[in-house]
């Protein structure tokens, strides 16, 4: 399968002003301009094929977004090599243009005064989408997305679920042939988050899309994504399935238990590392080998009216990722999911 | 230009104008607002009228009486309603807060978009603004100046007056692309246009050294060069020498923004937003 995005030794830095904080600070740095070099992107390489959905995961600051804008051709890399469907991305010619869509979940292309439907006339015109062709996909995409009741209400009047909606909606309207999804469920309830996600995987379905999918909601990577690229510090950490990332970081299950009768913690504690042990629920955490073993006797030895075996919450995954990194708490992550959300 | 890029352009700019009229009928308050704010001209027509009461105010071979002064100041305020300007705010905002990106990743210069922003804006307040230029023509008894030669050649000098203004102010605000104060500039465009362009004084009656330095500048030929034009006492020499003024500005400013946009969106794209 040909690649229809392929990166090789991509870079990307920044010269960013340093000043000391206060007043004091801002006249030393009138008299004195400090600049630091920062590296947001350091040698990445990867390659996308026709059709393929990758989430691109990374704590805050790891280079994600800063990536998808060189892929988009917002930004020059400072070195490297970018290819999107045979083009260079930063000489943002009109036919990559036409091609591609970035959809940043905190900018808007909407016009905020004026009803969806009207920019969606606006970039009709612009992508030169015939007339049939547009009543065709709008419906579509009405239809994908419950679009038809808030299509002729001014944008401003929108909920955020709406103009989400109504945004991924606009950038997809002339079928763009690779999607950069940068947070496109940010700040969403989970029924909207659902909405736009099974959106996602319908468009992706219907049209080969190629898509490159970033979010801080771990829910949307594991609905969409079989393959995840782990970016972090500005390097790739990992890229592969998303169940050999599960496997390769996580040589825990967990072994969700309901109790008959409330069992003090010691008693747990002397099959596994407890997790959590709430009244007549607890959680083990069993190596993978051990867990048919861990099961059975647990069942033999206490009143156990339930038993689920479980992956660790993928979120506790890519934790334990960046917790390799040095320097990179897991917590600086700011991966969630909706129960966290 | 190919016939079927000429007819890709003229669609687009049609539904941005649609749009941006639609857009204009939103904020029908703040465009009140504006165009009271717009009869400075007209307070300044009336101390001048005032002054010239005892006999024409003359200076530098130039004479003005009560007539002139209604001529050239209700020309000054069809020039400034006619060229309010926001573009500095928009790319200020959109530099420094990254909402220029999603104008980028369109097939079609973002520039487009701003033009036809203020167009849309100027043509739903078209009609008040010539109503009350006649109104105010035909209040101080000076209709009778509007000819067609007069009023044709006033429009072509109004559009020549709106792409000076548009171009400064647009290279004004790609600044924004190295500083943070571009917003601050704002203000001395519109003091400039005032006091050096003849929003407070006809340039004529300026000192002589001074006059000649003010033709040569933009803000003359923006402001007093419409005003001239409709005063109808410019000879044919000094129309195509004003003519060929502002052709020669908007190039010039055309080229200057140009290029300022240019070297901005490599440092855009150098650093983001």
């Amino acid at each position: 399968m040909s690649a229809v995005i392929a990166v090789r030794g991509l870079r990307k830095e920044y010269k960013v002003h340093h000043k000391e904080g206060g007043f004091l600070g801002s006249l030393k740095s009138l008299v004195n301009r400090r600049y630091a070099t920062v590296t947001a992107v350091d040698d990445v390489s990867f390659e996308i094929a026709e059709g393929e959905i990758v989430g691109f995961l990374g704590p805050n600051g790891a280079g994600k977004t800063t990536t998808l804008k060189m892929l988009s051709g917002l930004l020059h890399p400072s070195g490297g090599d970018v290819s999107v469907l045979n083009f260079e991305p930063k000489q943002r010619q009109s036919a990559f243009l036409r091609s591609i869509t970035l959809v940043m979940g905190q900018k808007q292309q909407l016009a905020w005064d004026l009803a969806a439907v009207d920019s969606f006339l606006l970039n009709r015109v612009i992508y030169e989408i015939p007339e049939d062709v547009y009543r065709r996909r709008l419906g579509e995409l009405s239809e994908m997305l419950s679009l038809q009741p808030v299509l002729n209400k001014p944008v401003r009047k929108l909920s955020l679920g709406e103009r989400m909606k109504c945004e991924l909606a606009l950038a997809l309207l002339h079928q763009p042939k690779v999607l950069f999804l940068d947070e496109p469920t940010i700040g969403l309830d989970v029924n909207m988050q659902r909405a736009v996600r099974d959106f996602i995987a319908a468009y992706n379905d219907r049209y080969r899309a190629t898509i490159m999918l970033t979010s801080h909601y771990m829910d949307d990577v594991e609905a969409l994504a079989r393959r995840v690229m782990v970016i972090d510090g500005g390097r790739i950490a990992f890229d592969g399935d998303l169940n050999r990332l599960i496997a390769e970081q996580t040589p825990k299950k967990v072994l969700r238990l309901k109790l008959a009768t409330a069992q003090p913690a010691e008693r747990l504690r002397q099959y596994a590392e407890l997790r959590r042990l709430d009244d007549l629920e607890a959680e083990l955490l069993v190596e993978r080998h051990r867990v048919p073993d861990t099961a059975s006797r647990l069942l033999a030895d206490l009143p156990i009216a339930d038993i689920a075996i479980e992956e660790q919450p993928i979120e506790d995954v890519i934790g334990a990722l960046f917790k390799n990194s040095p320097g990179k708490p897991a917590a600086a992550a700011g991966l969630t999911t909706n129960a966290a959300s | 230009m190919t016939g079927k890029r000429l007819l890709y352009v003229i669609r687009v700019w049609r539904q941005l104008l649609v749009q941006y009229c639609t857009v204009a009928l939103t904020y029908r308050a703040q465009s009140a607002i504006w165009m009271l704010g717009g009869l400075m001209p007209i307070a300044i027509m009336l101390i001048w009228v005032e002054l010239a009461a005892k006999g024409p105010i003359s200076g530098n071979g130039a004479s003005y009486d009560r007539n002139d002064f209604a001529v050239y100041f209700m020309a000054m305020y069809l020039v400034r309603q006619a060229t309010v300007m926001w573009s500095v705010l928009i790319l200020d905002r959109g530099i420094r807060r990254g909402e220029l990106a999603p104008l980028l990743l369109r097939p079609m210069p973002p520039i487009w978009a701003h033009m036809a922003e203020h167009l849309g804006e100027i043509i739903m307040r078209l009609p008040i603004l010539i109503a009350v230029f006649v109104l105010g023509l035909f209040l101080t008894g000076t209709l009778g100046q509007l000819t067609l030669a007069n009023t044709m050649l006033f429009t072509l000098s109004l559009i020549g007056s709106w792409l000076i203004f548009f171009n400064i102010h647009y290279c004004v605000g790609l600044l924004a692309f190295w500083m943070e104060g571009a917003l601050s500039l704002e203000p001395l465009i519109w003091y400039f246009s005032v006091i050096l362009g003849g929003g407070a004084v006809p340039v004529d009656l300026f000192p002589a050294l001074i006059r000649d330095i003010l033709t040569w500048l933009p803000f003359a030929s923006m402001m007093d060069f419409p005003g001239q034009i409709l005063l109808g006492k410019i000879d044919d020499t000094a129309l195509l020498l004003g003519i060929a003024k502002q052709i020669g500005w908007i190039l010039v400013l055309a080229l200057l923004r140009r290029n300022i946009w240019r070297a901005g969106l490599k440092r855009f794209s150098a650093v983001g937003a």
